[in-house]
């Protein structure tokens, strides 16, 4: 009796152990994200002092600072509006272009369909720094240099592969029955894979385009190198807060968060397909 | 429905002209351009003074003590990193899977590092490892009496701070992969063995693991391959310093054709380091098809 007691009591205490270490885990990845958005809530004068603030009248003085005129970077709406605009034309450019490429991997025998796919596939091993100076090249003879295209061309050319492999998986699962009675129907087969694919897929096809949004809105080296003023992201600003004006945390904390709050809105509604889609849907 | 019908036949190969328009004209004319480009001392500051110089530039990267360094740095990174992630990620994976509450808003919440935007992650984390405005070292002598060192600022310390930024940001992602992947497999056997007598560890070992091998490996390989494209970060942390001592190929790549502008030597570099990545992650694709039979 005593040792079943034991036993049970070893095994309670164990677990709790294991739960403390669970919780310090979450702590450690949830800090320097929390700390961030904590921080843009700041007065300036709270945001830089040390021992750090931890009980604050939240302030939104540094979000007004962000984009009111005569502060460090004026034009930060600009900025974001800039993102926008390159993020979503590019993601839905390589969703169409991808779902139409996809559809025809999965329904159609095409010579050499296997390797096709597979070099698809391995664009995305190549790293962007080693394509970065020949785009650079290409881009200022075409004199696309500071314009949404210079940004939205490669951008929709590192998430096609991407889109392709995932979205082939999701049509392999749908049986081609439902679109063949749909075309014994009167149907068109574009009509078919409209009305009737597409919809099966939304959720699958709106994690991959979640994906597709958090690359573009995220990316910095492109658009460090493709920019000079007109079409300059918002990543590629928030590096200047320390190199150009001194560091001025509470601006840039803001900033940051700004910039990470679309993303984690959207990578939370559809979380169920965020792992499948980030291993290319080799994790069901 | 004919399987013949010459319209669907071009249908078929139509749906591939934009993928192949934007992917060819972003990966193969880039390729060949680069090549052409690594062949002259092009720069890209003086456009109408370069001349054919054969593989001059191959040759002096391959020579270049900045060029040595930053593929070594590159490596280091890479495996420090991944294996790293690797042996944590399977870890907390399995201290997730117990039956637990609130499981679904951890999993939610470990999304938090890897979907944060990569140049706001480096901003935070320079700040926060800050010697004198850091919160890390402020605590660490306000609590422990510790004077902390700064981390960023010191040839043997900035590397592996570099690297566990990387792990802080990615073991989610192995982690919650895995955790996907114990939670699809079947109790039975496990249910069998602890029958049979077998430790938790024996049990892990020889069951779980397995079962888990194809799943690992994908993982690996993507997290291969992210790690070899690792920029955003690194720069904003340290820029590749102090020194040269954090400085990966692709900010080398960066730092050549855009500070230094010699655009012909930069095109050298690049196609090193892509046939380098080529090399290392067809080596490994070989290596995940024989261990996968399908």
């Amino acid at each position: 009796m005593m040792g079943i007691m034991n036993l049970r009591m070893r095994r309670f205490l164990w677990n709790r152990m294991l739960d403390v270490l669970t919780y310090m885990i979450l702590l450690v990845a949830i800090f320097p994200v929390g700390w961030m958005v904590l921080t843009s809530l700041k007065t300036s004068w709270d945001a830089q002092s040390l021992p750090p603030v931890w009980l604050f009248v939240p302030t939104f003085e540094n979000y007004q600072a962000l984009f009111s005129s005569g502060s460090t970077s004026s034009n930060f709406g600009g900025l974001l509006w800039n993102s926008v605009v390159v993020s979503f034309v590019s993601t839905v450019l390589s969703i169409v272009f991808g779902a139409l490429a996809a559809y025809s991997l999965s329904r159609f025998r095409l010579k050499r369909g296997k390797d096709i796919a597979i070099w698809i596939l391995s664009t995305r091993m190549f790293p962007p720094a080693a394509t970065l100076v020949p785009v650079f090249m290409m881009m200022s003879w075409f004199d696309l240099i500071d314009t949404y295209a210079a940004l939205i061309i490669p951008y929709t050319a590192f998430n096609l592969s991407f889109v392709v492999w995932m979205l082939k998986g999701f049509f392999d699962d749908i049986p081609v029955d439902l679109e063949e009675s749909a075309m014994i129907d009167g149907c068109s087969r574009m009509s078919a894979f409209v009305r009737i694919i597409l919809p099966l897929i939304a959720p699958g096809l709106a994690a991959t385009a979640i994906i597709c949004l958090m690359f573009s809105w995220n990316e910095f080296m492109f658009a460090l190198v493709l920019s000079r003023n007109e079409v300059v992201t918002a990543p590629v600003i928030a590096n200047q807060f320390i190199t150009m004006y001194g560091v001025q945390w509470g601006e840039l904390t803001a900033a940051s968060t700004l910039m990470t709050a679309p993303v984690l809105i959207f990578a939370i509604l559809v979380r169920n397909h965020m792992i499948k889609g980030l291993t290319m849907g080799s994790v069901k | 429905m004919k399987e013949n019908n010459p319209n669907k036949d071009r249908l078929k190969y139509l749906l591939f002209v934009p993928t192949m328009v934007i992917l060819v004209s972003m990966t193969i004319v880039p390729f060949v351009f680069s090549l052409l480009t690594s062949l002259t001392n092009y720069k890209a500051t003086e456009p109408d003074n370069w001349r054919f110089i054969g593989l001059d530039n191959f040759t002096r990267a391959l020579m270049d003590k900045d060029i040595q360094s930053s593929f070594v740095n590159t490596l280091v990174y890479v495996a420090g990193a991944v294996s790293l992630e690797f042996v944590l990620g399977i870890l907390i994976a399995l201290l997730l899977n117990r039956k637990m509450r609130g499981i679904t808003v951890i999993r939610m919440l470990l999304l938090l590092p890897m979907m944060a935007t990569p140049v706001a992650v480096g901003l935070m984390w320079r700040w926060l490892l800050n010697t004198d405005f850091g919160i890390i070292n402020y605590y660490l002598s306000a609590w422990f009496e510790i004077t902390g060192p700064n981390w960023l600022g010191e040839y043997a310390l900035a590397m592996p701070v570099v690297i566990l930024v990387d792990v802080w940001q990615w073991t989610p992602f192995v982690v919650l992969s895995l955790l996907a992947g114990l939670q699809s497999l079947s109790d039975d056997p496990i249910e069998a063995a602890s029958m049979d007598g077998a430790s938790s560890w024996q049990m892990f070992w020889n069951i779980t693991l397995p079962q888990l091998k194809s799943i690992i490996l994908v993982v690996l390989l993507i997290r291969i391959i992210d790690a070899f494209k690792s920029f955003d970060v690194v720069w904003t942390l340290t820029n590749g310093g102090p020194g040269v001592s954090t400085e990966l190929l692709s900010l080398r790549v960066y730092r050549v054709a855009f500070k230094f502008w010699e655009t012909g030597y930069a095109s050298a570099i690049s196609w090193l380091f892509l046939i380098i990545v080529m090399l290392i992650t067809s080596q490994f694709i070989r290596f995940l098809y024989k261990e996968t039979p399908k």
